[in-house]
């Protein structure tokens, strides 16, 4: 175990965007994690949604030892079995795009940070009740900034994560944070198609200190 | 239901203009038709158009807004080809799978909708559609490849609202009250009935080429 649960928390409270990425060839995974590292980024979650992400995540995990301080998740997990095994080959954090409690008790075992799914209010109080720290919003999109303001005078000390539809842009990223999310993932938007095929490095990692910069401005 | 692409939904309490409505929206190309219980003698009507719908050997007619598994085993043993419900109610599951019949639960949520598909559901209705918008769809489609979802509630009739479901990735949608217009079923327009619904599948059609 690399860092506390409550390093992980605070870390991605600080950092205030998580990326989130996926792919299947373990290089350009690499490539990625590095430019976003370059940028800036210190928590990083890679998604499992390939058939080999579990191979390319071990890569990657090999790739962080040169970085002490970035702490690596994984991300799409649905039960238990999976977050045991990602857990095992030492992911930081399980992040899930749906409440499963199976899971919950997995990360209680490892004391590793089960960040949960949900998509309404009884979703949520469930996911805290069984320990979830961290609680990412999903799909954000469809909910919108108005869920998270009208959510969090009803019950405080919530940490939200808002993925899906997060744009890179100060509209976007000041929205979120002023109806009271503690930080925001951030996938396709960030990690477009068009950098993607040129492999433009140079241009994520000005995308990332842009939007690591407007998420440090609008919650001065 | 994939082929169809678009489920009529409707309930009525009177029998002839369920009847009616069933026979119009067969001759606008329908082939698979959800009655709901939504009336207190919803299952007489929907017995008799079960009788009614012998006469289409390619019909298939089930039944919606269950709500439990003691009503999914009373319209199943009845003849319902399939149950649809507004809710996500395990039980349900476990009496349609005892009847080898399809259970399409109604969800909001990815949760839920997981929770289904490990329960048995291999077509999920996200209710209430309108709500959570296209954009529901095609934010969680990439996260659980597989999914055979079907929007219910606000559907339109229109090119527009039409291929934005599809182009989300719904396998079908229902649509009840924009298609059987308080209008139609009052005026008895049958005629318009039939033209109705064979511009939406025409739509559907053209959408999905």
């Amino acid at each position: 175990m690399r860092f506390s649960k409550q390093q992980i928390v605070s870390g991605m409270k600080e950092a205030g965007i998580v990326p989130l990425f996926t792919h299947d060839k373990p290089d350009a995974a690499q490539q990625v994690l590095e430019a976003a590292y370059s940028g800036g980024i210190r928590v990083f979650e890679f998604t499992n949604r390939r058939e080999n992400s579990f191979e390319v995540f071990k890569h990657l995990l090999s790739v962080s030892k040169k970085y002490p301080d970035l702490m690596l998740g994984i991300g799409t997990i649905m039960d238990g079995a999976t977050t045991k095994k990602f857990i095992e080959a030492g992911a930081d954090f399980v992040i899930s795009p749906i409440l499963k409690l199976e899971m919950a008790k997995v990360c209680r075992d490892y004391d590793t940070v089960w960040i949960p799914g949900c998509a309404t209010l009884t979703e949520i109080v469930t996911a805290k009740d069984n320990g979830a720290e961290i609680i990412k919003l999903f799909p954000a999109s469809v909910l919108g900034p108005g869920f998270v303001s009208a959510i969090m005078p009803v019950v405080p000390d919530l940490q939200l994560m808002i993925t899906g539809g997060v744009e890179p842009n100060e509209k976007s990223i000041s929205s979120w944070f002023k109806a009271g999310a503690a930080c925001l993932g951030m996938g396709s938007q960030l990690f477009t198609r068009e950098i993607l095929e040129q492999k433009n490095w140079p241009l994520l990692k000005q995308k990332i200190e842009e939007a690591l910069k407007l998420a440090r401005q609008v919650r001065k | 239901m994939r082929s169809s692409g678009m489920i009529p939904v409707f309930y009525h309490a009177d029998v002839e203009v369920a009847k009616a409505v069933l026979d119009a929206s067969y001759k606008g190309g329908v082939r698979v038709f959800e009655f709901t219980n939504r009336g207190e003698n919803a299952f007489q009507v929907f017995t008799q158009l079960l009788k009614h719908a012998q006469g289409y050997p390619d019909l298939i007619l089930g039944i919606g807004t269950i709500m439990n598994a003691d009503t999914t085993l009373k319209f199943s043993e009845a003849g319902a080809h399939f149950i649809v419900s507004p809710i996500l109610k395990a039980e349900m599951a476990t009496a349609c799978h005892k009847e080898n019949n399809l259970w399409i639960p109604g969800c909001a949520t990815l949760t839920e909708i997981v929770t289904a598909k490990d329960l048995g559901a291999k077509v999920i209705k996200i209710f209430p559609g309108s709500v959570l918008g296209p954009g529901f769809v095609s934010a969680i489609m990439p996260v659980v490849p597989g999914l055979q979802l079907m929007p219910t509630g606000g559907v339109e009739p229109t090119e527009a609202n039409l291929s934005a479901w599809f182009k989300a990735g719904v396998v079908c949608v229902g649509m009840g009250s924009q298609l059987f217009t308080k209008e139609i079923i009052e005026t008895k327009n049958w005629a318009r009935l039939v033209q109705s619904v064979a511009e939406a599948l025409a739509i559907i059609k053209k959408i999905r080429k």
